[in-house]
Parts: C-alpha cells; sequence; structure tokens
C-alpha cells in the first residue's frame, strides 16, 4: 500500500513547511533508529519501538514488549487507528489523515524540535548491552540445556530399555557420562549399557555385577581349606584391583605391590595365620625366602617288600633335598667329553631332556620311555636287538630274561656248546658250563642274569632296588619308584621362555646360570633357584640395572584353576 | 592504572598463591603413577577435583562480590586481582585433574567450557590492558557524549542549510543525516560495516527523484556537494554548499572516531558476554560432573 508521510515543521518565520515522503509498504516501522520508516527520538523511545501495519480501513499500531505509545491521550501497546488519530511517542506527534488522492493511507508528522544530544544519543545502540544479546538468557538457556540434554534425558528416558522413543539415537544416553572408554573386552561385551554394571545409583559396582559374567573365577584363597577371604575387613572388591574406564590404562588389573601388602605386610593378622610369612616388598628382608613343593617317599613294610606313599612337602630351598629316588648325575650328562646323543654325536643341551609346556612355565613330564631310553636302550639278546625289556615291571623283566635261557636252552636248532659256552662280557666263562636239564640251566642263568640287572649294571644304574635276599627270586628285588615334582611352586609362576635371554646369557647358559645344572653331580640337589637369584636381576621399585617386578608377576590373587594344581586339589579329602 | 592495578595488586601476593597452588598441584599429580594412571579416579585426582570446584565456586562468585558495595570481605579490586590468578591456576588445577584424558562426554565439555571461560578471560585482560589507552587516544580526551554533541550540533546546522539550499541539495543533506548508521546490533558494532545511506538526487536540481545509495564513511554526500559546487553560480549559494562542505567534513571526522570508539568498546565487553553466561553455565555442567560420576560411581 501507498503510505505518504507529511512532516510538518515550524520554520523561523512561522509558517510550517512541508516534507513529504511517499512510501508503498503494508508495514511502517517506529523507532529511534536510523534505519526505521519514521524516526522519532526522544525520551523513551525505543530503537525498534513499534510497526504500523497498514489495512484496508485504517492502521493498527503494535509496539514492541515493554514499549508503549499515548493513543489520542491514552497509553496502550496496540491499538486500531483510523483518520483523526493522534498517537504521541516521546514528545512526537503522529495523525493519521484522510488519504490524499493516489495513496491508501495518510500520516502527518510533527517532530519534536527540542530534542537534546543526549536524547539524539540514545537514538543509537551504540553498546553491546543493548543488543539482542542478553547474558542473563543465554546463561538461562545454556544452563537449562545441559541439564536436559545432559542429565534429565539420560537419567530418566534412557536406560529404561523398553525400545520406546527413548531409546532413538538422537537422545543423549547415559554414555555421555562415560569417564573414558571401557576395557576393549567389555566394550564388545556391554557397550553403552551403563546398567550392566551400574545397578544401583550412587553405589559402587558390585562384585555380583562383575560375577555374572565371570562365574567361573576363583576366589582369592580356596574356601574349602581356608575362611573365604570375604570374612576379612575391609572386604576388597573387584574394582580394588580391577578398575574400568581406567584410562589410559590398557589392562583391567592395578599392579599395584600394595593391594596386596596391605594385608600380607602382618600375617599374623589374616585369618590363615602361621601358615603364611608376612611379606611387605620384593627383597632379601621384605620378602620370605622361597620354600619349595617337594615330593617326599614315604616307605612302610608290607609283607615281604615296602610300600611306598607320596607326600608333598613345603620345605626351604637352602636346606630342602630332592627325594626323588633318580639316580641322575646332571654334570656328566652335560659334559661334551663324556656324553653325547647316540643318533647324532652331538653333546646333550637341557633341551635334549626338558622340553617346555605351552604355558612357558612347565616342562614336559620326563619319562623313562620318552627321554632316557634313546640312549640308555633297555635290549637284553643280542641276537634279538629289538626286544627290549618292559620298563618298570620288575617281574616282567624277570619272566623276560627267564623265557629268554628257557628258549636258548630247549631251542634244539641252538647248539648245546654254544649255549653253555656263551659269552657274558666281564664273567669267567667256566661259571657258565651248566650239565643240568634245559629248564634247571636255563634258571640258573636267569637268575644270575636277573641279579647282576637289578643290582650290577641295569636298573641299578638309575634306581635305588631293595634285595630281600630270603625270598624267592621274583621277589627279591624291590626297585624304589621314581616321581619327578612338576610344579616346585605352585602358588608361582614365572615365564621360562622370557628367561631364555638374560642379559648376556642365552639359551642353555641362561638355564644354568639359575639352576646351576652343570656343576650338579647328585640328584639329591635340589636345581631350584632360591630368591637371591631373582633378585639379582629384579626388584620391586625401579632400580637401575634392575627390572622392575611386581607381586602379581610371579603371584595370582585368584588361584590358577590349571592342571598343576588341581592335582593338589583333589588330593584333599 | 586501574587496569595494572589489578594485576599488580599488593605487590602480587595473588601471582604468588596462584604458583604456589599450581607447585603444590604439579607435586600432589606427580605423585600418582607407577602401576595406577594418573586420572581424576584416584585420590590425587579426587583432591585436585575438589580444589577445582571450590576454585570455579569461588571465582563465580565475584559477580556477587562485585555487587554487594557494603561487604567487608576484602576490596573488588583485591578480589579480581585473585580472580585473575587463581583463575590462571583453576586452568593447571583441572587439567591436572583430569590428565589431559579427552572424551565425548559431560565431563570434557565441563573442562572445554572452563578452558572457554578462562581464554575470553585472558581476552579481557588484554583489552583491559590495551583498549582503555586506545579508546581515550581516539576520542581525544573528550567523551563519547560530547563527540555525539557535536555531532547532534552538526547534524541540526546540517539540517538548517539544508533547507536553505536548493531541492537536491535539500534532500541529499536531510537523508545523509538521517540515515548516519552509528551502532546497531552486535556484529554490527564489532566488526559491521558502515551501513549509512542518503538519497543522491537523480539529476538536475529541480529533480524531485532519487535513488539510495551507500554512504559509507560519509564520503559520497561529501563528493556529491562537492561534485554540485562547481555548477552553482550565485554566490550566496556557493557559500552555502562551502559551509554544507565543511560540515560534513567535520561530521566524518566525528562519526569516525565514534565508530571506532564503539569497535573498541565492544571489544573491551564482547568477551564478557562470553565470559559470564558460560561461566553460570560452567557451574552447571560442574554439578552434573559430580551427580554424574558418582551416580556411575
Amino acid at each position: 500500500m501507498d503510505v505518504l508521510l507529511r512532516e510538518i515543521r515550524p520554520s523561523a518565520d512561522g509558517i510550517a513547511e512541508y516534507r513529504d515522503v511517499e512510501v508503498s509498504a503494508d508495514t511502517l516501522t517506529l523507532g529511534s533508529a536510523p534505519d526505521r520508516s519514521i524516526q522519532v527520538l526522544g525520551n523513551n523511545v525505543g530503537a525498534e519501538h513499534a510497526e504500523l501495519v497498514a489495512t484496508s480501513g485504517g492502521m493498527t499500531i503494535k509496539c514492541r514488549r515493554g514499549y508503549s505509545v499515548l493513543v489520542n491521550g491514552e497509553e496502550l501497546s496496540s491499538a486500531t487507528l483510523s483518520s483523526g488519530d493522534i498517537i504521541e511517542i516521546g514528545g512526537n506527534r503522529l495523525m493519521l489523515v484522510d488519504a490524499p488522492a493516489g495513496f491508501d493511507h495518510g500520516i502527518q508528522i510533527e517532530l519534536d524540535q527540542d530534542v537534546d544530544a543526549s536524547v539524539f544519543e540514545g537514538a543509537f545502540r551504540t553498546d553491546l548491552y543493548q543488543s539482542w544479546f542478553s547474558m542473563r538468557s543465554a546463561a538461562w538457556t545454556m544452563s537449562g540445556l545441559l541439564i536436559v540434554l545432559a542429565f534429565l534425558l539420560p537419567m530418566f528416558l534412557k536406560g529404561s530399555g523398553d525400545g520406546s522413543f527413548a531409546d532413538s539415537a538422537w537422545i543423549p544416553s547415559d554414555a555421555f557420562w562415560t569417564s573414558g572408554p571401557l576395557h576393549p573386552a567389555h566394550e564388545l561385551a556391554i557397550g553403552d549399557d551403563c546398567r550392566q554394571c551400574h545397578v544401583q545409583n550412587f553405589e559402587r559396582v558390585q562384585d555380583a555385577a562383575c560375577l555374572n559374567c565371570h562365574e567361573r573365577i576363583n576366589d582369592h584363597v580356596h574356601t574349602d581349606t581356608m575362611a573365604a577371604i570375604s570374612t576379612l575387613e575391609p572386604t576388597p572388591r573387584c574394582a580394588t584391583c580391577h578398575l574400568e574406564h581406567n584410562e589410559p590404562e590398557p589392562h583391567l588389573v592395578i599392579r599395584a605391590d600394595s593391594l596386596c601388602i596391605d594385608c600380607h605386610i602382618d600375617a599374623d593378622q589374616l585369618s590363615v595365620a602361621g601358615s603364611i610369612e608376612s611379606v611387605s616388598g620384593f627383597s632379601e628382608t621384605e620378602h620370605p625366602a622361597f620354600a619349595a613343593t617337594l615330593l617326599k617317599p614315604v616307605s612302610s613294610r608290607a609283607g615281604t617288600g615296602l610300600s611306598f606313599e607320596w607326600l608333598e612337602q613345603s620345605e626351604a630351598i637352602s636346606s630342602a633335598v630332592e627325594m626323588s629316588n633318580l639316580k641322575f648325575p646332571h654334570d656328566t650328562h652335560l659334559d661334551a667329553e663324556l656324553v653325547t646323543d647316540l643318533r647324532e654325536g652331538n653333546p646333550l643341551g637341557c633341551g635334549s631332556c626338558h622340553e617346555l609346556s605351552l604355558d612357558r612355565e612347565h616342562f614336559v613330564p620326563i619319562t623313562m620311555e620318552s627321554q632316557c631310553v634313546a640312549c640308555h636302550e633297555l635290549t637284553f639278546d643280542p641276537t634279538m636287538p629289538d626286544r627290549l625289556l618292559p620298563h618298570g615291571q620288575p617281574v616282567e623283566v624277570m619272566f623276560a630274561l627267564e623265557g629268554q635261557y628257557l628258549r636258548k636252552f630247549s631251542d634244539p636248532s641252538v647248539p648245546q656248546e654254544a649255549v653253555v659256552r656263551r659269552r657274558i662280557p666281564d664273567k669267567d666263562n667256566s661259571t657258565r658250563e651248566c650239565v643240568d636239564t634245559a629248564f634247571n640251566c636255563a634258571t640258573q642263568a636267569a637268575a644270575e642274569d636277573i641279579r647282576e640287572q637289578f643290582t650290577v649294571r641295569g636298573c641299578v644304574s638309575c634306581h635305588i632296588v631293595e634285595e630281600h635276599a630270603d625270598s624267592e627270586i621274583y621277589a627279591r628285588y624291590q626297585v624304589h619308584p621314581v616321581r619327578l615334582a612338576t610344579d616346585y611352586f605352585a602358588a608361582g609362576r614365572f615365564d621360562h621362555l622370557a628367561h631364555q635371554v638374560m642379559k648376556e646369557k642365552t639359551g642353555d647358559a641362561a638355564c644354568v646360570a639359575c639352576h646351576g645344572a652343570d656343576q650338579s653331580s647328585l640328584s639329591t640337589d635340589l636345581l631350584i633357584p632360591d630368591i637371591d637369584t631373582c633378585l639379582a636381576c629384579h626388584s620391586d621399585k625401579p632400580t637401575p640395572g634392575r627390572v622392575t617386578t611386581s607381586c602379581i608377576d610371579c603371584h595370582s590373587y585368584h588361584p590358577f584353576a590349571s592342571d598343576y594344581t588341581a592335582t593338589i586339589e583333589t588330593s584333599q579329602p | 592504572m586501574i587496569h595494572v592495578g589489578i594485576l599488580r595488586y599488593a605487590n602480587n601476593r595473588y601471582l604468588w598463591w596462584s604458583l604456589a597452588l599450581v607447585v603444590v598441584s604439579a607435586i600432589l599429580y606427580s605423585t600418582q603413577g607407577g602401576f595406577q594412571p594418573a586420572n581424576g579416579g584416584t585420590w590425587q585426582g579426587y583432591v585436585l577435583g575438589t580444589v577445582g570446584a571450590l576454585l570455579i565456586v569461588w571465582l563465580l562468585m565475584l559477580g556477587i562480590r562485585k555487587r554487594s558495595y557494603s561487604s567487608s570481605l576484602g576490596s573488588v579490586a583485591g578480589w579480581t586481582s585473585a580472580h585473575v590468578y587463581l583463575g590462571t591456576a583453576l586452568l593447571i588445577v583441572a587439567t591436572l585433574h583430569s590428565a589431559g584424558q579427552l572424551g565425548w562426554n559431560v565431563h570434557s565439555l565441563a573442562y572445554l567450557m572452563m578452558c572457554f571461560v578462562i581464554f575470553s578471560g585472558f581476552y579481557g585482560i588484554y583489552t583491559y590492558i590495551n583498549y582503555p589507552h586506545s579508546m581515550t587516544a581516539n576520542r581525544s580526551g573528550s567523551s563519547r557524549s560530547a563527540l555525539f554533541a557535536e555531532l547532534f550540533t552538526l547534524d541540526n546546522r546540517a539540517r538548517e542549510l539544508g533547507a536553505k539550499s536548493p531541492d537536491d541539495i535539500n534532500v541529499a543533506v536531510r537523508s545523509a543525516v538521517e540515515r548516519t548508521a552509528i551502532g546497531g546490533g552486535v556484529y554490527a558494532q564489532l566488526v559491521g560495516k558502515d551501513q549509512s545511506r542518503f538519497i543522491r538526487p537523480s539529476s538536475g536540481a529541480d529533480s524531485d527523484g532519487g535513488t539510495p545509495v551507500s554512504n559509507r564513511d560519509q564520503q559520497p554526500v561529501i563528493d556529491f556537494i562537492a561534485g554540485r559546487l562547481p555548477k552553482t553560480n550565485k554566490i550566496a549559494e556557493t557559500e552555502l554548499l562551502q559551509e554544507l562542505l565543511e560540515i560534513f567534513c567535520r561530521r566524518q571526522a566525528v562519526l569516525r572516531r565514534v565508530s571506532h570508539d564503539i569497535r573498541l568498546r565492544g571489544r573491551i565487553r564482547i568477551w564478557l558476554l562470553i565470559h559470564i553466561p558460560i561461566s553460570v553455565a560452567l557451574l552447571i555442567a560442574l554439578v552434573i560432573h559430580i551427580i554424574t560420576t558418582f551416580i556411575y560411581w
């Protein structure tokens, strides 16, 4: 619509001057700002004070929030105007007049001629505080957004988990509260489902949440033999040692020694007092000397012979003696001058007999058949080199020897002379002559050979043989059974593979450095190192030239459930 | 000078306090480590976090202290000095509390908001040190009101002269005066271009039409009047135009100072428009940070 704005101002000679401006717009802006359609200056005139909207019948005036105008002397914030109405705003008068020819509306404007400089200055927005930006509303807006988006929505909408709209991706979830990334395995299993572990608000994660999945974990002590750890105070929670969201630590286990030492520093205070020693660190003075778990044979008379029972016994390494009942000089076997591999002719090494298990700590059990027999063959009949004496079955050995002589003395295809004159090494041939029946000759010759096997050159080389001279031949020789310990430190762990390279020593030199096998001539020597061997290279505190070691490098809070300890477990009544 | 006085208040007392706080925090931080990594969850982390939270609350209380004129809790200058130094120390205390770990979570949001508040404060200190001098120099020792009063006088004189001038000059002069843009919104006050316009009469002395064109820096209207000067042949009119020319050149000088003054004051205040609302929101974020930490303990 076309509007004619006629400004009337008095001139010096008293005759009013006119100035007409034509505006084509439906809405006219009114205020002190220079960009208004009608700029009016004056006290309490806002920069964007009001708007005049042209309608077909007249005009309406609408003030901004907080502003008002006088319409025909009445203070209003909005009004419908018709011809003749007078608007007063800060000393300025606007009057709607009948539309002049060619226009839709006419407004006669009389501006206040007494505007002073301060009012003039107020017409402009020259300070940031006059802008639309309000610190108060900005603070309220941001605070409100934070409370709703970062607290209320995650708290009360998310986690209801009913698949409703609250679970849509755009609604912020309690994952926004995470204090750091989860362990990758937990991330995979749990993801953003915080409530899997954080069951109760304001309550620390309870062990039950962990045990939901980790149901097969062993408690710190065996509940069937000792009081459960839960009777101790304060009760260690899973999270005492296993901290989640523990950025940037990639492991879930806190390796701090204090977690162990806090309780173990005074063994008398523990519920297992008496069975363990106090520990305050890893040094000669802070850690007890090692005690090895050994197998001790206990014999008792049973009928004409002995019966053996094996007991597990923990003994200080400094005084412990190996009681495997096996005769084995390590030094001889490692001496390249004396012993070489029968097939290749190479000197023997540690690995010739000791094969590391997959757990890198233990070794495959040593048996006659898998390790010794390669050199120590049990052949007994030169004419039949494939026949072997049955190892571990003394009576069967005797039967085998008897059978051999019976066959030889009674075989018609074998000349008696040859049998009788059979040359036996180191024996006077004359004593071997036999003029009796074939059966008697055979049993006599067998008895002599059996005696030699069990007491001079065969079994007795490696075994302790007890001779009961009065007993009949089959019960006369009793071989003491051999049991080799498989795990000297059931409660400790050790990585043999990692120790294959120790400083400048590698391979067998590394083995010998700790076990000293090349200096051991007796199988009663316990070749298990004591704490001082470990301390030569390890320390519990960062020390130059030492590798820092924490409690859990060797010990486990949760007992192992491996085969090695299982044997101990099942031996319990 | 007041602004320097805040920094050197009481022989840098709060600078030394803050340095001591930073050193103690750093020592506390360094006692973490070993097998348990440094983060907000260690006892050292909790201590640093508590100190940081108390600092934030105290720093916000400057707003209350400033308004309580009867307070006996030390001078506002002292508070402001401590606010500046302890606020800077907070940056380090909170960083040690977080151990530099950031992620997409409410904790990092609070930390980043805090950084934003502190760095906006740094900008504020920079403006307080540098701008008052530039502002005084720009106004040549007078006040902004004096500049506006001078402009008002010049405007009125220009209107008077315009009324006596030929119509085309009158239209140009009046429109140039009325459509002189000063200040405006946030953008206009800080970086906006001069949006002044004037109606350049089409052509000829008695033309009643015209087009609104840009009057940036008032130069176009000056050029217009100057261009009209050779076309006049009456001495009275020439004198009128010459005075108008002088008036508009003086207006141009005053307007330059006014707009520069507005821009400088805008810069001195804009950081507060960010600093204060975000620091209030930071308090909310801090509370959420603490509550959520313990909801999911």
